[in-house]
This record gives C-alpha cells, sequence and structure tokens, in this order.
C-alpha cells in the first residue's frame, strides 16, 4: 500500500490523481478561463460535474456497505434523499419573502393554508443544524432499521427487499402533503445558501470544491477503514458470516455501524446535491433510484475503492448524453449495458483488467498445474454467492 | 489398448478436475471393469467425491477423458450419464428430505419408467424399511435409513454402474450389513460394476475385487485387492 | 370458462324478456296515456272531466306521463289553434323542439302558441300518479327504487298505494323494499301501535335506510313521558343497535371481500414470484413487467375482437375469456426466453440474477412505452364482467368476484400440479438439490425453464385481471411488485401454501386499515407491521429449509 495515497496499485493511483486534478481543475477554468475561450467551464458544466461527484460519493456508501459488507441495499437513494431533504429545508427557509406568495413560509405551506412554521422545521433557518440533521436522521433511519433487522439475521436477499420496501414506504410518506415536505412538488426555487446567491458563479465554485472535498475525504475514510482490523472483519462478514460468528464477534454490531456509517455518508451526499441540482422531491427515493445506484456500482466494479467513482460518473455521462441523442431508447441501451455487465464482467470496469490476466493466466495453468487446496481469500473482491448464501 | 477399452465399464484416463481456481485431480488413471466392485481409498481430502463427481459430470473434467461402454462422457450432461446406466449414491446421501420416501423413489422411477419399475420389488426385498415407511418424509429417517433409500433411489434408475460414496459412514452395522449383502447381490446377480469409495477397509475388502488408493489428487497405487497389503495401508490410509 | 357461459346466456335471456314486455304493453299503453293526457289538458277548468281523465290515467302505467308531468309543471304545454280541426293541438317543449302530445310527432310551432299551466290541485294529483307510475313498473329494479324513494319521502298518502299494491309483489326483494317503505312511512305518520310494530320490524329486517328514521324517532322520544314512550324509546334503541351490528357485518363483509380480491391479485403476482424467487432462488425483477405483458396481450386482443366483431357483438363478450389463455402463455414465452437466455446462468446466485432482471425491466418498459405509448391504455370490461352483485347491502363487482374465483381455481391447479404430476416432482426434487436430481436424470434445465415459465405466466394472467379492475400502462407492474415480494417473504420464502395465505393476509390488513388510516398511511402501516413481523418470524410464516437461501 501506497504511504502518500490510499491507493492500492498503479491504476487505481492514476485514476485517483486523475480525479484530484478534475476537482482541482475544473474550477479553476471557470474563475479563470474567460468565457468563450474552448477551455471555460460554465458554471452550468461545473454544477453537472458536482452533482456527478456527489452521485460518486452515493456510490461510494453503496459499496462499503455491499461490495464489503456484502449488504446489498436497494434503499440507498432514501438516505440520499433524507440528507437532501434535510438540507433542503434550510435552503427553503432562506428563500425568505421571495417566495411566489411573499411569504416567510415556504410556498406549499401558504399553498395548504399553514400559518405557521411547524415546530420541526424552525431549528433549520441554521445551515449547521440542517448538516448536522443531513448526517442524523439517515443515520438514525439506518440505526433503526439495522438494529431491527439485522437482530434477526435478516441478510442476503430479505435485507435487500426489505431496503427496497423501506425506501418504498418512505417515498409514499413524503408524497403526502400532509407530511409538511412538500409533498409531489418537494423543494425547490432555492435562492440563497450561506447568504450567498445560490445562482453565482462563486456559489457553483464553492459547491464543487466542498462535494470534491467529500469524495476525497470519502475514499481516505473507506481506505483506512479497510485496513484497520475492522475492515477485515467486514469483509470476513462478506465471505463468510458464520465463520466470524462462531469465532466470538458480534456481526450484529458490525453490520449495524456500517450500515449507519454508509446511511451518514448518503446523506452528505444528498446534501450537497439538493443546493447544485436546484431540487428534491420524493421521485429522489422511489425505488428505482436505490436500484440505479446499484447499477453505477457494478459497472464500475464493486469491492473496490474507484471501481463506483467510474461508474457512477461514467453510467451518469452515459445518461446525460443517451437521454438527448436518444431519448426513445437510453433506458434500452442501460438496461443491455447493465444486463452484459451481470454476466460478463461481474467486477465491472475495475475488474476488466484482472479479469483479462485471470484468462491468460487459466491458459497457462493448463501446462502447469497450479498449487492446490488454496481457497483463501484474495483481494479481489469475491463472488456474489459467497457473499449472500 | 482397445482390448481394455472393450472390457472396462468404466475408464478414467489422466482426468484434470476441480473447483472454479482450484485443481484437485490431476491425472486420474482409473478403470472399473465389468460386473467388478472397485474401491477407491484414500485420506481425507485427496479427492475421492471429487472424482465420483467428475465421474458423474457433476464437476467438469477440464482434461483426460472419461469413457463409458467405450463411449466417450466428457461432454455428457449429468442427467443423459444417469439415463445411460451410471447411479450415484452421494457422501451425505443427499435424500430429498421434504419428500416423502416414496416420492424419492418416485423421482427416479418417472424417468426410468418400467426398466426402473422392475427394480422395485427388488429394492423393497433388500430394504424392506422403505416399504414399511414409504409415507414419512425422507427427512425424519435416521442415516442408514437415508443410505438405503440412497440406494434405492439409485437402483431404480436401472444402472450398470453404481457409484457409492463412503456408504457406511455414521452408520450402524446391521445396516452395514445389509449394505454388504446388496453390493455382493448386485453383483453376482444383475452384473453391475460398482465403483465404492470407502474408510472402513474390512468392508472394503469383503466386497471389492480391485482397489485403487489416492494421494493428493493423484492415484498411486492400484491392484487386485490381495494386493492391498498391511505396507500399503500403513503409508496411504491410516491416520 | 363455465361461469361465463351461464352469466352471459343469463343476462341475454334477461335483456330479451325484458325488452320484449316492454315493447309490447308500450305500445297499446302509450296511444291511450296519450289521449287521456291530452283530455286533461283540453278538460282545463273542468274539474269533473279533468277527474275522470286521472282515473283513466291511474289504469294506464306509461313513463310519457313522467315526462308530461315535468313539461306541465314547468309551463312548457301548449295549445295551438288548428283552423281545419275543432279540437287545438296540444305540443310539448323539449328544449327548442316541439312534439304533438297526442301523436308523438315533432311539429313546428307557429305564432298562436298559448302556453296552458295546470292549476295546483292537478299539478299535485299528477305528481302523485307520477311517483306511484314506478311502482308499477315491470321493471323490478324500478319498482324497488320507487319503494325506496316513497318510503324514504315518509308521505303518508302513499302509504294506502303502498299497502294496496304490497299483496301483488310476488318477487322477495320487491315485496321486502315495499314492506321497508310501508314500515319507515308509518314511522312519522302511524299511530303509537304501528308505530312500534314498524320499529320492531325494521329492526328485524336490519333495514339499513331505516336508520335515520329510526334515529329521529328515537330523538323524538327521548323525553316524552306519554304511556307508550318508553316501550317504543327502548325498541328503537334496540332496532337502531341491531342495525348498527349489521351494518358493522357489512361492512365487514365488504372489507373482507375487497381484501380478498387485492389478495387475490397479489396471490397471482406472489404465486409466480414464490415459485421463481422461493423455490428456484431468483430473483425476478422483471417479475412486474411479465404482468404488464399480461395487461397488453388482453388489450390487443380486445382491440381485435372490436375491429373483427365490434363492440356490441356477441362474439365481443368472448375476448376476455380468450385473453387468459393469451395472456398466460405470452407471459410464459417471455419467462421460458428470459430464462433460457439469462437466468439460468445465475442460478445460486440471487443478487447477480436481481441486478441483471433489473436491466431486463428498464428495457422491457421502454418497450412498452415506444409501443403502446407512455400513458395507461384502455381495456373496457366485457357485458358480463361489468356491474355487481348486491347481497343484503354488500356489493360486490363480478370481476372481483371472478378474480377472487379464478384465484382458487391457481391455487388448486398449482397444487396438483406440484404434487399430483411427475413435473411437479421433478420440481420439488430440483428445488430441493438440484445436482442431486440431476444425477437421477432429471432433466433439470427443462423443469428449471418450465418452471419459470409457469412462474411468469401466473404473472400475465395477474396482468390479464388488473385490466379489469386496474390500469394497463408501462409500469402497471411496480405497483404490485413489492408488495408481492413481501407476500413472498412472510409467506416463508419456498413454499407456496404460505404465499397463498400471506398475500390474502395482506391483502385483507390492507383493506382493512384504508378506510381507517387513509390509502398511503394503510400502505406504510401495512409495510411496517411487515417489517415488525420478520422480527418474530425472520423465516416468515413458515420457514424453509431451501438450500439456496439459508446461509
Ligand atoms: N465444492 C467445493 N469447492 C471447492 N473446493 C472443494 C469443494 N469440495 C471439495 N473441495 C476441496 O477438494 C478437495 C478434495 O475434496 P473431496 O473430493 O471431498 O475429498 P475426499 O472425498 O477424498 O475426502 C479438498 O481439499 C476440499 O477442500
Ligand atoms: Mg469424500
Amino acid at each position: 500500500m501506497n504511504r502518500l495515497l490510499p491507493v492500492d496499485n498503479k491504476a487505481e493511483g492514476a485514476v485517483f490523481i486523475g480525479l484530484l486534478i478534475l476537482i482541482a481543475a475544473l474550477p479553476i477554468l471557470n474563475a479563470f478561463v474567460p468565457e468563450g475561450n474552448a477551455l471555460h467551464v460554465s458554471s452550468f458544466q461545473l454544477s453537472v460535474w458536482g452533482k456527478y461527484l456527489c452521485y460518486a460519493v452515493l456510490a461510494m456508501s453503496l459499496n462499503v456497505l455491499w461490495g464489503y459488507t456484502g449488504l446489498l441495499c436497494l434503499g440507498q437513494c432514501l438516505f440520499f434523499a433524507l440528507g437532501g431533504y434535510a438540507f433542503g429545508m434550510y435552503l427553503m427557509l432562506m428563500i425568505g419573502e421571495l417566495g411566489a406568495y411573499k411569504s416567510t413560509l415556504p410556498d406549499f405551506m401558504v399553498f395548504l393554508g399553514y400559518t405557521e412554521l411547524p415546530a420541526h422545521w424552525k431549528p433549520f433557518y441554521n445551515p449547521f443544524f440542517a448538516v448536522a440533521a443531513a448526517l442524523l436522521v439517515p443515520g438514525l433511519v439506518a440505526f433503526i432499521f439495522g438494529v431491527l433487522a439485522f437482530r434477526s439475521r435478516i441478510k442476503g436477499v430479505y435485507f435487500s427487499i426489505l431496503t427496497q420496501a423501506l425506501t418504498y414506504a418512505a417515498a409514499l410518506l413524503f408524497f403526502r402533503n400532509d407530511f409538511t415536505f412538500g409533498g409531489n412538488n418537494g423543494f425547490t426555487d432555492f435562492k440563497f445558501i450561506f447568504g450567498a446567491d445560490i445562482r453565482s458563479d462563486g456559489t457553483a465554485r464553492g459547491l464543487f470544491i466542498a462535494s470534491g472535498a467529500l469524495l476525497i475525504g470519502v475514499y481516505w475514510l473507506v481506505a483506512w477503514l479497510l485496513q484497520t482490523k475492522f475492515g477485515k472483519i467486514q469483509k470476513a462478514i462478506r465471505d463468510s458470516e458464520n465463520r466470524v460468528r462462531f469465532s466470538g464477534y458480534s456481526t450484529t454490531h458490525f453490520k449495524v455501524f456500517i450500515f449507519v456509517l454508509s446511511a451518514m455518508i448518503a446523506g452528505m451526499a444528498g446534501a450537497l446535491f439538493v443546493p447544485q441540482a436546484g431540487i428534491i422531491n420524493p421521485g429522489e427515493m422511489w425505488p428505482t433510484k436505490g436500484l440505479d445506484i446499484v447499477v453505477w456500482v457494478a459497472v464500475g466494479g464493486r469491492g473496490t475503492k474507484i471501481g463506483p467513482i467510474i461508474g457512477a460518473v461514467l453510467v451518469n455521462m452515459l445518461k446525460s448524453w443517451s437521454t438527448k441523442a436518444y431519448p426513445d431508447t437510453w433506458l434500452i441501451i442501460l438496461g443491455f449495458l447493465f444486463v452484459f455487465v451481470v454476466l460478463f464482467m461481474p467486477n465491472g470496469i475495475v475488474g476488466l483488467w484482472a479479469q483479462g490476466k485471470a484468462f491468460l493466466a487459466r491458459r497457462k495453468s493448463k501446462t502447469s498445474p497450479a498449487d492446490t487446496g488454496s481457497t483463501d481469500d484474495t483481494e479481489a473482491p469475491g463472488e456474489i454467492e459467497k457473499a449472500t448464501s | 489398448m482397445n482390448d481394455t477399452a472393450s472390457t472396462a465399464k468404466l475408464q478414467l484416463k489422466s482426468i484434470d478436475a476441480g473447483y472454479d481456481e482450484s485443481l484437485i485431480l490431476r491425472g486420474v488413471d482409473i478403470e472399473v471393469p465389468q460386473s467388478q466392485v472397485v474401491s477407491l481409498l484414500g485420506r481425507n481430502g485427496v479427492g475421492k467425491t471429487t472424482a465420483l463427481r467428475t465421474i458423474m459430470g457433476i464437476v467438469k473434467a477440464t482434461s483426460g477423458v472419461i469413457s463409458f461402454d467405450a463411449e466417450p462422457l466428457n461432454s455428457v450432461s449429468t442427467e443423459k450419464r444417469a439415463r445411460g446406466g451410471i447411479a450415484y449414491v452421494p457422501q451425505g446421501r443427499d435424500i430429498f428430505s421434504n419428500l416423502s420416501v416414496w416420492e424419492n423413489l418416485k423421482v427416479s422411477l418417472t424417468i426410468h419408467k418400467k426398466a426402473g419399475l422392475a427394480h422395485l420389488d427388488e429394492v423393497f426385498e433388500l430394504f424392506p424399511v422403505l416399504k414399511d415407511m414409504r409415507n414419512r418424509k425422507g427427512g425424519v429417517l435416521s442415516g442408514g435409513q437415508q443410505q438405503q433409500l440412497a440406494i434405492g433411489r439409485a437402483l431404480l434408475t436401472n444402472p450398470s454402474l453404481l457409484l457409492l460414496d463412503e456408504p457406511t459412514e455414521g452408520i450402524q452395522p446391521s445396516i452395514i450389513d445389509q449394505i454388504e449383502d446388496a453390493i455382493i447381490y448386485l453383483k453376482e446377480k444383475h452384473k453391475m460394476s460398482i465403483l465404492l469409495v470407502e474408510q472402513y477397509l474390512d468392508f472394503a475388502k469383503a466386497v471389492s475385487d480391485r482397489f485403487y488408493i489416492m494421494e493428493r489428487g493423484s492415484v498411486v497405487e492400484n491392484g487386485s485387492i490381495d494386493e492391498l497389503t498391511d505396507e500399503i495401508i500403513a503409508k496411504y490410509l491410516s491416520v | 370458462m363455465n361461469l361465463s357461459a351461464v352469466r352471459q346466456l343469463f343476462t341475454l335471456a334477461l335483456l330479451f324478456a325484458i325488452g320484449a314486455s316492454i315493447s309490447e304493453t308500450a305500445h297499446a299503453d302509450e296511444a291511450g296515456t296519450r289521449a287521456l293526457l291530452v283530455e286533461i289538458v283540453h278538460a282545463d277548468g273542468d274539474d269533473a272531466r279533468q277527474q275522470l281523465a286521472m282515473e283513466g290515467l291511474a289504469e294506464e302505467g306509461d313513463p310519457i306521463i313522467g315526462t308530461f308531468y315535468e313539461a306541465y309543471r314547468s309551463g312548457n304545454i301548449f295549445i295551438k289553434k288548428v283552423a281545419s280541426s275543432d279540437s287545438p293541438l296540444v305540443l310539448m317543449k323539449d328544449n327548442k323542439d316541439y312534439t304533438n302530445l297526442l301523436t308523438g310527432e315533432s311539429v313546428t310551432p307557429s305564432d298562436e302558441l298559448k302556453p296552458s299551466r295546470a292549476g295546483r290541485g292537478l299539478r299535485k294529483d299528477l305528481k302523485r300518479l307520477v311517483d306511484l307510475l314506478d311502482l308499477s313498473s315491470p321493471d323490478l329494479e324500478k319498482r324497488i327504487a320507487a319503494a325506496d324513494l316513497l318510503g324514504k319521502s315518509q308521505n303518508p298518502e302513499y302509504l294506502p298505494e303502498l299497502k294496496a299494491r304490497l299483496d301483488k309483489q310476488t318477487d322477495e326483494k320487491v315485496a321486502r323494499a315495499f314492506r321497508e317503505a310501508i314500515y319507515i312511512c308509518e314511522l312519522k305518520s302511524g299511530s303509537d301501535t304501528e308505530k312500534l310494530a314498524a320499529v320492531k320490524a325494521l329492526g328485524e329486517m336490519k333495514s339499513l335506510p331505516a336508520k335515520g328514521f329510526l334515529e329521529t324517532v328515537a330523538k323524538e322520544y327521548e323525553t316524552s313521558t306519554e304511556p307508550g314512550a318508553r316501550a317504543l324509546r327502548e325498541s328503537t334503541r334496540k332496532a337502531i343497535r341491531e342495525i348498527d351490528d349489521y351494518q358493522k357485518i357489512v361492512g365487514h363483509i365488504g372489507t373482507l371481500f375487497r381484501g380478498l380480491s387485492l389478495g387475490s391479485v397479489l396471490l397471482l403476482v406472489a404465486y409466480g414470484l414464490a415459485i421463481t424467487f422461493g423455490q428456484m432462488g431468483v430473483i425476478n425483477m422483471a417479475h412486474g413487467e411479465f404482468i404488464a405483458i399480461g395487461g397488453y396481450t388482453v388489450y390487443l386482443i380486445q382491440n381485435y375482437f372490436v375491429n373483427t366483431f365490434g363492440v356490441g357483438s356477441s362474439a365481443y363478450e368472448w375476448y376476455f375469456v380468450l385473453s387468459l389463455p393469451c395472456a398466460f402463455l405470452a407471459a410464459a414465452l417471455a419467462g421460458a426466453l428470459l430464462e433460457k437466455g439469462m437466468i439460468r446462468f445465475l442460478y445460486s446466485r440471487p443478487l447477480e440474477s436481481l441486478l441483471a432482471t433489473w436491466g431486463v425491466s428498464m428495457i422491457l418498459q421502454q418497450l412498452f412505452r415506444l409501443q403502446f405509448g407512455a400513458a395507461n391504455v384502455s381495456v373496457s370490461a366485457p357485458q358480463w364482467l361489468s356491474g355487481s352483485y348486491s347481497f343484503g347491502g354488500v356489493s360486490m363487482s363480478y370481476s372481483r368476484i371472478f378474480l377472487v374465483a379464478f384465484a382458487f381455481l391457481v391455487i388448486i391447479v398449482t397444487w396438483l400440479l406440484m404434487n399430483r404430476t411427475s413435473w411437479g416432482l421433478h420440481v420439488r426434487a430440483t428445488m430441493q438439490n438440484r445436482q442431486m436430481a440431476s444425477s437421477l436424470g432429471v432433466p433439470s434445465g427443462r423443469v428449471n425453464m418450465l418452471t419459470f415459465a409457469y412462474g411468469s405466466g401466473l404473472a400475465g394472467l395477474a396482468g390479464a385481471f388488473i385490466s379489469q379492475i386496474g390500469n394497463v400502462g408501462p409500469s402497471m407492474g411496480q405497483t404490485y411488485i413489492v408488495d408481492s415480494f413481501m407476500v413472498v417473504v412472510v409467506g416463508g420464502v419456498g413454499n407456496l401454501f404460505g404465499a397463498a395465505l400471506s398475500s390474502l393476509g395482506i391483502g385483507m390488513v390492507d383493506q382493512w386499515l384504508q378506510p381507517i388510516l387513509g390509502p398511503v398511511m394503510g400502505k406504510i402501516s401495512v409495510l411496517i407491521t411487515i417489517i415488525l413481523f420478520l422480527q418474530f418470524k425472520p423465516g416468515g410464516l413458515f420457514p424453509s429449509r431451501s438450500r439456496s437461501l439459508d446461509d
């Protein structure tokens, strides 16, 4: 392991450095290269990339859970959306009297006949409270659900299905007008963030840099966690939970911890996503969104540090390109891509290199027999069946 | 060469096989002559079960040739091998535990129809307990009863080659005797060829004509059962 | 399909009988009625002549009286002087068109129209006549409705008429309606003893419409100290209680039935899932799209029938019957293709199969959108499936009854297939131990394909039924898929009986909670209940020992 960079091999290091350069370069190109120059990055493009970075963090949060612990959560979008809603509440209050109804209350509340801000909204005038809520609310939901699920040894496919049901239930709840979170339309039309105009170039740069910093921070956190004893146990849980349990560790505690951590990371990503996207609504927690995230991770390469980032960025680029180029068929393209990845690239884009090498090695091994009996876990992500069955 | 192929019921020639990345069998040569009982011996983990699974096609041979009645088997699917006359009684018996005893037997009968049905009386004669317990769930039977069921189920596929994987493992002596009788009966009466994986040496010696000994995925000794000396036993089989 | 044939024959026969009787009598009556009505207009001012005509009218039972009364009341009857004839024409105005009252032919009006208005007395008499008209209608439903209306008016004037007609009613339902009306009338205008009898009778009848009137009576006598008041008060309370209890039962039965029909849809969806997911260890996220395949199959067949035979044709009535096997086969074929092309490479890797089939689901949904548009398509029910059967206050739509019956049929057929055929035996053996089954010669590849196709076909059937009670659209399957996964998990993965029980159970709990908590909160509560339920029984109702899903 490289001392300076949290990477395991050269290829990963190259991608990581490329990412660092991208994060540093885009805001500079936005600020210092004049408009009209071919190298200029508009604030709009910057916020698009900012959103990709948030998605990348979201993908990493799922990877911590799925890639390293074998828990496939289909409701990761819920934590992302909860974080987004928490920060969105602050942004809604910052609109002040500039809304359509010229009231201090958010427009949808005026529309629904509220005369006073509900009590649970009041603390959200404070942005730091909102950020804390974006961390803690997803964490709390994950904690409660995790304790319930893991205590009764719900795992594998059952866990997946239940997390899907959870996000489905939450989405239904948020669709309701009387749930005080804007119902169908959610939150939008934000005006200010930390006192600055949300549409200004400076804000776009600030948000982008914050997203980049979050991504790098989470990356480091994951890398650090993996080399601790904790990370080892985590992987052992993925590969054979019973063995871990029999050797005296409480797998429930580990799983709850990792679930909560992953939810909090997702919540942070959501909190940074909302000001850059300019909108949050219950569609963001619809079960299909949860599956989208799984797609990113699988395409990039689950169980690798860099894979989820690559997957999230590439799939979303592909998506925004193909929605324009092939508005009718882009879902079909994505669907086929996905089927292809699952069937032929079990370790995703990142795994292609190793897959190629293994293929060559297998050809060679026919002539010189390999060592037998060694089925020890390697660093490469294990088969999914091991993780779940 | 041609001569051996015509007399051998089953022949494995330099078979390699394994699971995923790990190669278990390396260059295994085994031959089961017509209507003889051959014991495959060796310590735990040397690859005996893997050898039987390879013969059955559950594990794919990555190189070498398996031939059955002088026909190559390598690319034949497991179910076709079963239909072609190879029957398998796995280690641990693998009874369908949610199915009744009768349904367990019926799985074979529905596929092998008349040919299987012809053996039904025989199976009930060899193992009367199956008739008495025909409506019980397979899962509630004792180990010995399950073993009898597994053998009975295999016989109803009307095999000419029977693969038995440690049929005496964890079973009370009275049933072991019954199984011994059955093996001898099948060999005498039906001219059946039998490949027996066994740890219980006396049992193997009592029923077999020939033996093979495996060590770390390869065959290291073989010969007629009289040639199984104490020296060989000490070297390869004692724990 | 027998059921449908019988229903259809029955409906046809009924329509024919009613149609014949109406057209026969109507012609004779209508001419006479029209003549009498003209006479009434002409005899304006001559009470005796009018009285005579009215008596004549009372004998006739033609609906034209109703129209005439409306027109007369609102000043749309005119008299037109005609030179050649001694008696002037009577015209009836409807919007802007005039018709000759005597003949029913349309007429071009001239300037010499003189409006004719009925006096108060005449209007009242006519109204009575009209109100009573339907009481003798040959249409039994109309007769019941009329009795209902008169009862609710509590107008004592109608009492004798109702009583006089009561004996003539041979139909049990109609007679009940008449009695109900009479008692309700008596609640207001009867003597104390009559009231007491009426109260008791209504209580015994469990008359739901009478409840409000009984409450009025209860209030009226609450403080009264008259001699009979106490008895009346108590009987009224008792009657209300009886009706209340009955109402609750009716409510429960209604809920039960709705839950049963929702459960039946879930059952059809979840049975397919329970087979593919529970027994084969494959999570098919495209299962919802197989539902849509069923729905669209019905849509296509409907269109074919409309184009070939026309909507009203009797052949059209059969389209849904034909749709059922087609929907099953279409979805089963899709399932078989999916299994052969993809899923068989993913056995015992449940999460990978989940992801790959999710890709397929995306593709299929978009294909539906491209082919049929993003909006829901309209599928109409055949005549024999529309309408509903009501029984003692509970009303059940025929399509739902058919659905429930069909779901039970599916349970039975599936049970027979699994337990009484060699295919079923092979399925069960393969599910338990695939390698052992192949080692005995079971063609596990084919067994798996057929099993998957069967499960998918059931989803197609579910789609066919949803087309009758819900919407057909590209993402119609998504509505049911989360619930259905829950059903399978609650039932105990791999256990068909558990799936049947839990789908009906979840359907009923859902319908029971919805009126209390509202549709969304009801749904959320169901989900939460399920999550909590799994706390106590993580393996579901009937935990399985299936190898593929246990650790
Ligand atoms: N399903 C499997 N996957 C991977 N390795 C296996 C599997 N089954 C057995 N092995 C390995 O193959 C080797 C031989 O096992 P086996 O054939 O069962 O030996 P024996 O029957 O002689 O005791 C052992 O090292 C065992 O760990
Ligand atoms: Mg063994």
